[in-house]
């Protein structure tokens, strides 16, 4: 049967995958009922497409089970839920936040349920890029701002690591603004990377730090530290 | 003390939505990549500017597309950093109790794997947003960037392919005779 043969290849996905109006459908089945080798390409696209969906369909993410209230979770993990609850929030704050990389597999539904107050932040930053430093003080300082203007005190730390740390060399273009953010502020802390510094020492690099910095161990082991007590966790 | 508000209205259905879509981007993720930990990195990359970007979105029907636009767009920028996809001859095989269900064989699962990684990419993302994702060509055209007219072409072309590549590989399992009557409605 002519017609039946001059159904193409095309067609026959767009009948298997619905993508065909009601009348075009139906007229192809209505050849394919008289017509065994339309019959059989049908079936044999149509095995194909199940063949592919099938073989996806159980693939599951390596997602962590939800977090039960009081269960400690593992520091990356939380790093990562918590990033990704503040980002939320804060980038509606203060409209330049950019992306939170992750470093770990977070199961995402997390954050949903995480309701905890963001009135403890530690925030990191481990770029030189100009516009990432100045992204991340542009950020601090609005966040001590809304906090003023609310009347509520928010603990911020803003720490340094890799070539971030030139965010916080005395020779910085930033140092009058991070001097001031300081002064004005007691609630704000300018950290260091201990260990970068170190492995700028060693790159032959060293970062001669302002006086309102504050030397840590390394930032993982602050913000591990931090997570612990219930802080929030962003990164720019 | 709370200083930020959890969204709500439009915010918090978008928010919903994202989340329910996980398992899905995930799947098409890894059809693409064939590989856990980065299927995992895409979608979770994916969800965070879908967050960021897609909050005040209020179409939901458009949501599907866009959503998987900004899935592909990790994908394409995950490329350009590597500029060379993982020999498909270095994944795994999957244990049967892993993934292979009652119809499936781990090796016919590889098969397929290694049938849809060998598509030329372009190929591969249509026939995995159609397969996998369940998307309309619509959609699709719209996830992709591209033409419906050009998506049938890939996705014709990419299922061409794959039977063929299967029919090679795994005659006795893809050229199963199939019954009669081919439409169940």
């Amino acid at each position: 049967m002519s017609e039946a043969k001059n159904v193409s290849d095309e067609q026959i996905n767009a009948l298997i995958d619905n993508q065909l109006a009601a009348d075009e459908r139906a007229r192809l089945l209505k050849l394919a009922e008289n017509d065994s080798a339309l019959a059989q390409r049908i079936a044999a696209r149509r095995h194909l497409k199940e063949m592919i969906s099938s073989a996806y369909l159980k693939r599951e993410p390596r997602q962590e089970r939800a977090v039960v209230a009081g269960t400690r979770m593992k520091w990356p993990s939380m790093a990562a839920a918590m990033a990704l609850f503040t980002i939320g929030v804060v980038s509606g704050i203060t409209g330049h936040l950019t992306y939170v990389s992750l470093e770990d597999k977070t199961n995402i539904e997390q954050i949903a349920m995480l309701k905890a107050a963001p009135d403890k932040m530690i925030l990191q930053i481990d770029s030189h890029d100009p516009k990432r430093m100045q992204s991340a003080l542009r950020d601090a300082e609005e966040i001590l701002r809304k906090s003023r203007d609310k009347n509520e005190r928010v603990q911020l730390e803003v720490i340094a690591n890799a070539t971030g740390l030139k965010m916080l060399d005395r020779q910085s273009p930033y140092r009058d603004k991070i001097a001031r953010l300081s002064s004005e502020n007691s609630n704000v802390k300018f950290l260091a990377c201990g260990a970068g510094m170190q492995k700028m020492r060693n790159k032959g690099q060293p970062v001669n730090l302002m006086s309102d910095a504050i030397v840590v161990t390394s930032v993982r082991d602050q913000v591990a530290r931090r997570l612990n007590e219930g802080w929030s966790y962003l990164r720019e | 003390m709370t200083i930020f508000n959890w969204p709500f209205g439009q915010e918090a259905k978008n928010r919903e939505y994202f989340l329910s879509q996980r398992k899905r981007m995930y799947r098409v993720a890894y059809s693409w990549c064939h590989n856990d930990a980065l299927a995992d990195d895409l979608v979770q990359e994916a969800l965070l500017r879908a967050y960021k970007y897609g909050q005040k979105l209020r179409d939901i029907k458009a949501l599907d597309g866009w959503l998987f636009r900004i899935l592909k767009n990790c994908w394409h920028d995950e490329l350009k950093r590597r500029r060379e996809m993982q020999d498909i001859d270095t994944v795994p095989v999957f244990a049967t109790d892993d993934t292979a269900g009652e119809y499936y064989q781990a090796e016919l699962l590889q098969q397929v794997y290694s049938a849809m990684a060998k598509l030329p990419e372009a190929q591969r993302e249509v026939v995995s947003l159609v397969d996998v994702a369940e998307l309309s060509y619509e959609q699709v055209a719209s996830a992709l960037e591209i033409p419906v007219g050009t998506v049938m072409s890939r996705l014709n072309r990419a299922r061409t392919s794959l039977r063929e590549r299967l029919e090679k590989n795994c005659q006795e399992t893809v050229a199963t005779i199939i019954p009669f009557g081919v439409e169940h409605e």
